[in-house]
């Protein structure tokens, strides 16, 4: 029974538990997006295909599958060579799939060819895999190879090249392979490395965990927990690891945002790291914070990609495997001999509690009557909804989130190794997206951020998402302004470049977009704002001014929260 | 010895051979080197890699735009190297900022376009490294080779000079394409003694006149040519060749063919300027020429390669002279009789010389094909739909131009809504910008906005577009209303990917899903305009649309007008699809095949 190149694709994606495609269906790709919504898939159309290689990110983050974004040829794949090398720093497994004429095209020597460009060679060096299916019956081993290549490792983006000519041709192929067929699954560490560093946590007297990015996006926050339970120790976060997993919440504190990590850095003889780097905002487990105290602590790190044992830091126990598969198996070597809770545990939940409610508490009073970004923070992640998920974006003002934030939500979609503005919209799309439309999404955004892609706020009314989004109002790049200031000193310079109209209201360009708008410029009324906008069941919009100067660190530069930690985590060649 | 420039404002010491040094930063001398060439513009978000050359530019007076994303600024400053006929320059900040550029680049590339970009990175310390997990970090450099002409890193200061002048040189010698420089923040800042500046002639090739012999075959063809044409190319525009070349049509006499990337008209010769496969006088023209000279022109697709389609009958008959700066590009799409290879502004004046004496007189199939064109513009225009709600797409055209006064430069952006421009317009721009060989959507607000910034805000830019064009990069009205440029976006609105409709339609069955082919019909772009502290106008009138226009551009203020457009007439009805459809045709063998083997 013959089966169409397009469908075929499709039916190699669905083994996966893939069921979304993002992207702008044009000639190459209109029978795969009939097919795709026969088939039940959730079909997404960005206004700019940059967003739509975003929003697949946010997806994968939320299912822990890869995802799959589309761009037809020319300029919209083009569109998205940003977001693939965007999603090659962020490890995240997007496969772009890209139109093409067809293969006879591509060796032609001619000039002036409409919209035609060769593609594969730009976007090689951009991400881990890239071929052309230039055969019909190479389907399969191609986009099993790109389904291979973008889990295996350290993930990663690939580029599939799907040329005109092949689309519509049949294949006689039996039913699809499940992926246990075609690669290794979730694989396991060794057995004898998994009882050394089960002995290594017994003999412990202060081990922690260091939770990174990983767990999150490869959903395995219910193993860690089983683990943090049974070593009865805290949780550090990494900069990326931002979201907390359900029942250790408390025990969970962010690594150098907070006091009592700072605390708990020192005291650890023995480090569990899982699904992090180990990068530059964790000081390679090297420097900063792991120079004091228990220096010579050792390391177990648990792994995907071979490669990385070592690179940044000697390691005592690689445990290289999926961390899905490998947790569990250090879980069941200690589950007859459970540690019993660290003696300071209560203390630091009790300490780290109080720090909050103190930031909470601070004169958030400003000269300006806007409002104080830390107050921003407070008021908005105060009303966080139960079982939200929270997306952010922003410079000045994800640095004011890290310390002031209220809640402790299970999913945290941000681009944190990128650094990468902009992302944030997308991102809240293609989470909200592959939660099926279910959980509320709030997403806390500056200014400047929220301005590259917010065309998307259509796609976001069009999908019905249980979106609100607060943004903090500045009307200027805050972080750039800081810069200016700190280089050359206040007052010194006009800022060009950084500063724009203060007319700008996001609640009405919000509204000609399809979505609620709220104006809200007194900080004490956010929470019940935020509220209300659940409440309405449409996704909303709240422009919230906040007071530039304390956005940008004041005109001394000594105001942003913890700025002197954040700027350790460039480590060479920025200072 | 050279004398040194009155804008240079480092302090001077002599070297050991009497020649003054200048001790600047490397920053100061980027802007330097690039003062030379004329250029006064920036285009990026200044970011701390940039923050001290975006201040130095603008005590010098330089124009520095920020826009809402890099891409847009990549866009803005090709628009405004179309308008200047200088390489444009635009910066990103490492990582994030500068690979939001990369499609910027690639549709640089394929534009022809000679656009600069600098990347901001770590000190050079960084570069080699093995590690993991480094904030904002990424070899930048092998994600931008393919796609740029030249790729340069300034791992010393002492190589800054020479990395920026070849990046000056590539990107205008042979066929125009982007460099890439990066900027290690360990060199940006440091201080050097630099030789003094010199202008471009010294390093650069700057004229390229073609040679004496071949100019002479080229003006034996022409004089014993019956029917001559110009085939006038995106090149003449970019390179600011709009005078020169009205000089040739005039002394020749004979009519002047517009490329499709092409469609503005040089002043004076309105009269004789056919659109080529859009016009039955060009058609006419250009089956019926015994010569043609191409001038600025790939000679690609939407010209059939000169053999193809309107060319073939007649292929036998006819003569072709091709100017060309690319020596690679001579005869690779159809042979040339006599390849001039130079630049367009000293070839041009070679032939203006070379046949002075001997001024055409107009053949009498030339002054036929002239009525033609009237009498068709005419009947056109009668034929224009009129009365309908929404709005049909060819009166939206008409009305949007009609009233358009003669200095505006022309923006124009969309899919169905640029192919109903190309027959309907009733705006004959000098200048026009549209992205035409990328075929890229989205570029037209930032082209609107580098245009107007090269023409310094005081004339009148006007962007017509479709609203999926306009929403891709929106947020640069509030660049526009920033910066007060006076621009006038129409946005024909049917809330769909309308060329897609149509594609679904006919590829796929008129019962098709059109799966997210369409988006919410209540957008308000008036709305939204002035959400950006713009203009916004919404206008269901056909009758009311040219009135909104023109005072629209008399207020000199950024302006939006939303057009409720007729989705079904512009996903279908599009005119001379089939011509356009003609285009894509390189997956068969031959040249210009018929248009029912294009998708």
């Amino acid at each position: 029974m013959g089966v169409k190149v397009y469908e075929r694709i499709l039916q190699l994606f669905e083994a996966e538990g893939i069921n979304t495609i993002f992207g702008i269906p044009d000639p190459n790709f209109v029978h795969m997006f009939v097919a795709a919504e026969e088939r039940g898939w959730n079909v997404v159309t960005p206004h700019h295909e940059l967003a739509a290689g975003f929003m697949a990110e946010g997806y994968a983050r939320m299912t822990g599958t890869p995802a799959l974004c589309i761009a037809t040829l020319g300029p919209g794949i083009a569109n998205t060579a940003g977001a693939m090398m965007c999603a090659k720093v962020e490890n995240s497994p997007v496969i772009y799939l890209g139109g093409q004429r067809a293969r006879v095209t591509e060796q032609r020597v001619r000039r002036g060819r409409i919209q035609f460009v060769k593609q594969q060679a730009l976007f090689e060096n951009s991400v881990k895999y890239s071929a052309s299916i230039e055969y019909a019956d190479q389907t399969d081993e191609i986009i099993r190879h790109a389904l291979r290549v973008c889990q295996s490792g350290t993930p990663g983006p690939v580029y599939i090249e799907y040329p005109s000519h092949v689309i519509l041709q049949e294949l006689e192929v039996p039913a699809p392979l499940p992926p246990e067929a075609y690669r290794l699954v979730k694989p396991g560490a060794d057995g004898e490395m998994v009882a050394k560093a089960a002995e290594l946590i017994k003999a412990a007297s202060s081990p922690v965990l260091l939770v990174g990015h990983a767990v999150q996006c490869s959903r395995g926050g219910p193993q860690v927990k089983e683990l943090a339970q049974l070593m009865g120790c805290p949780v550090l976060q990494t900069s990326g690891g931002t979201a907390f997993i359900d029942g250790i919440e408390d025990r969970t504190f962010p690594y150098l945002f907070a006091e009592v990590a700072d605390e708990i850095v020192a005291k650890a003889d023995l480090v569990v790291a899982i699904g992090t780097e180990i990068g530059e905002p964790s000081h390679y487990g090297k420097g900063y914070l792991w120079a004091e105290g228990n220096v010579d602590r050792k390391w177990i790190y648990i792994e995907l990609d071979p490669e990385a044992i070592g690179v940044n830091r000697p390691i005592d126990v690689p445990l290289v495997g999926d961390l899905r598969t490998v947790v569990p198996q250090l879980s069941a070597a200690l589950k007859n001999s459970p540690r019993p809770e660290a003696p300071d545990l209560q203390r630091w939940i009790t300490e780290d509690k109080q720090r909050l409610a103190n930031l909470a508490e601070q004169d958030f009073s400003t000269e300006s009557g806007r409002v104080h970004t830390g107050q921003w923070v407070v008021e908005a992640t105060k009303a966080f909804p139960k079982n939200g998920i929270h997306v952010r974006d922003g410079g000045c003002t994800v640095i004011f989130t890290w310390t002031y934030l209220q809640s402790k939500p299970h999913d945290v979609i941000w681009n944190q190794n990128f650094g990468h503005l902009g992302t944030g919209l997308p991102y809240a799309i293609g989470a909200s997206v592959a939660d099926g439309g279910n959980r509320p999404v709030l997403f806390t955004t500056s200014d400047s951020a929220f301005l590259f892609h917010i065309g998307e706020l259509e796609t976001v009314a069009r999908l019905e998402l249980p979106m609100v989004i607060v943004v903090g109002v500045d009307n200027a790049w805050g972080l750039e302004v800081g810069v200016y200031k700190r280089t050359f000193g206040h007052g010194k310079t006009s800022e060009p470049g950084v500063h724009w109209n203060k007319d700008v209201r996001f609640d009405k360009i919000a509204e000609g977009l399809g979505c609620r708008g709220m104006y809200v410029d007194k900080g004490e009324d956010i929470s019940a704002a935020v509220e209300q906008a659940f409440a309405s069941g449409k996704p909303t919009v709240i422009h919230v001014p906040i007071d530039p100067v304390i956005n940008h660190g004041g005109n001394q530069n000594l105001d942003t929260p913890n700025y002197d930690r954040f700027r350790t985590w460039y480590a060479e060649g920025q200072q | 010895m050279p004398v040194l420039p009155a804008y240079y404002t480092g302090v001077g010491t002599i070297n050991n051979e009497g020649s003054a040094l200048m001790t600047a930063k490397v920053y100061e001398r980027i802007l330097d080197l690039l003062e030379a060439e004329g250029i006064n513009t920036l285009f990026g978000i200044p970011d701390p890699g940039f923050i001290h050359m975006a201040m130095t530019a603008e005590g010098r007076g330089w124009n520095v735009v920020s826009p809402h994303h890099e891409q847009a600024g990549g866009f803005m400053a090709d628009a405004w190297s179309r308008m200047t006929g200088k390489p444009g320059v635009c910066f990103g900040t490492q990582g994030p900022g500068v690979s939001n550029l990369a499609a910027a680049m690639i549709v640089a590339a394929k534009e022809n376009a000679p656009t600069i970009f600098f990347g901001g990175q770590r000190s050079r310390v960084a570069y080699q490294r093995a590690r993991r997990g480094r904030i904002q970090f990424i070899d930048q450099v092998s994600n931008f080779k393919p796609m740029m002409k030249y790729v340069g890193i300034i791992e010393e200061p002492d190589q800054c000079d020479e990395i920026v002048r070849e990046a000056i040189r590539q990107v205008t010698s042979g066929k125009p394409g982007p460099a890439y420089i990066e900027l290690p923040l360990s060199v940006i800042h440091e201080q050097f003694n630099w030789p003094p500046i010199t202008p471009p002639e010294t390093y650069r090739l700057v004229e390229q006149a073609a040679s004496a012999p071949m100019i002479a075959r080229a003006v034996a063809l022409i004089q014993a040519a019956k029917n001559p044409v110009l085939l006038v190319g995106q090149g003449m525009f970019t390179s600011r060749s709009h005078q020169v070349v009205g000089q040739l049509a005039k002394l020749m006499d004979c009519p002047i063919l517009q490329t499709s990337g092409c469609a503005m008209v040089i002043a004076g010769m309105e009269d004789r300027t056919f659109a080529y496969g859009f016009s039955p006088a060009g058609r006419a023209a250009a089956n019926e020429s015994d010569l043609c000279i191409a001038i600025g022109t790939e000679l690609g697709e939407p010209v059939h390669m000169g053999i193809g389609r309107h060319w073939e009958k007649n292929d036998n008959n006819r003569k072709w002279i091709h100017i060309e700066r690319d020596g690679m590009a001579m005869n690779v799409n159809r042979p040339i009789d006599v390849p001039l290879v130079g630049d367009i502004r000293d070839v041009v004046p070679q032939l203006i010389e070379a046949l002075a004496a001997t001024p055409r007189t107009p053949s009498a199939e030339f002054t036929q094909w002239k009525t033609l064109q009237q009498q068709w513009k005419a009947e056109l225009l009668a034929s224009v739909p009129s009365g309908s709600r929404p709005v049909h797409p060819a009166r939206f055209i008409v009305e949007a131009t009609k009233a358009i006064p003669g200095d505006a430069i022309y923006a124009a952006d969309g899919g169905s809504v640029t192919i109903f421009g190309w027959t309907y317009s009733q705006y004959q721009p000098r200048d026009l910008v549209w992205n035409q060989n990328t075929g890229h959507l989205g570029t037209g607000l930032p082209y609107a906005v580098g245009a107007a910034i090269a023409a310094d805000g005081k004339r009148p830019v006007v962007l017509v577009t479709g609203d999926s064009s306009f929403m891709f990069h929106i947020a640069e009205l509030e660049t526009a209303v920033r910066k007060k440029l006076p621009i006038v976006c129409v946005v024909g609105c049917d809330y769909s990917w309308g060329l897609e409709v149509g594609c679904w339609r006919k590829q796929v069955g008129p019962d098709s899903p059109e799966t997210e082919a369409h988006w919410g019909d209540w957008v308000r772009f008036d709305q939204i305009a002035r959400g950006f502290g713009a203009e916004g106008v919404l206008v269901e009138k056909e009758e009311d649309i040219a009135a909104t226009v023109e005072r629209a551009i008399a207020s000199g203020r950024t302006t939006v007008i939303q057009v409720p457009i007729d989705p079904d007439a512009n996903a279908m009805d599009a005119p001379n699809y089939e011509e356009f459809k003609s285009w894509y045709t390189d997956f068969k063998a031959g040249y210009g095949a018929d248009a029912e083997d294009a998708y």
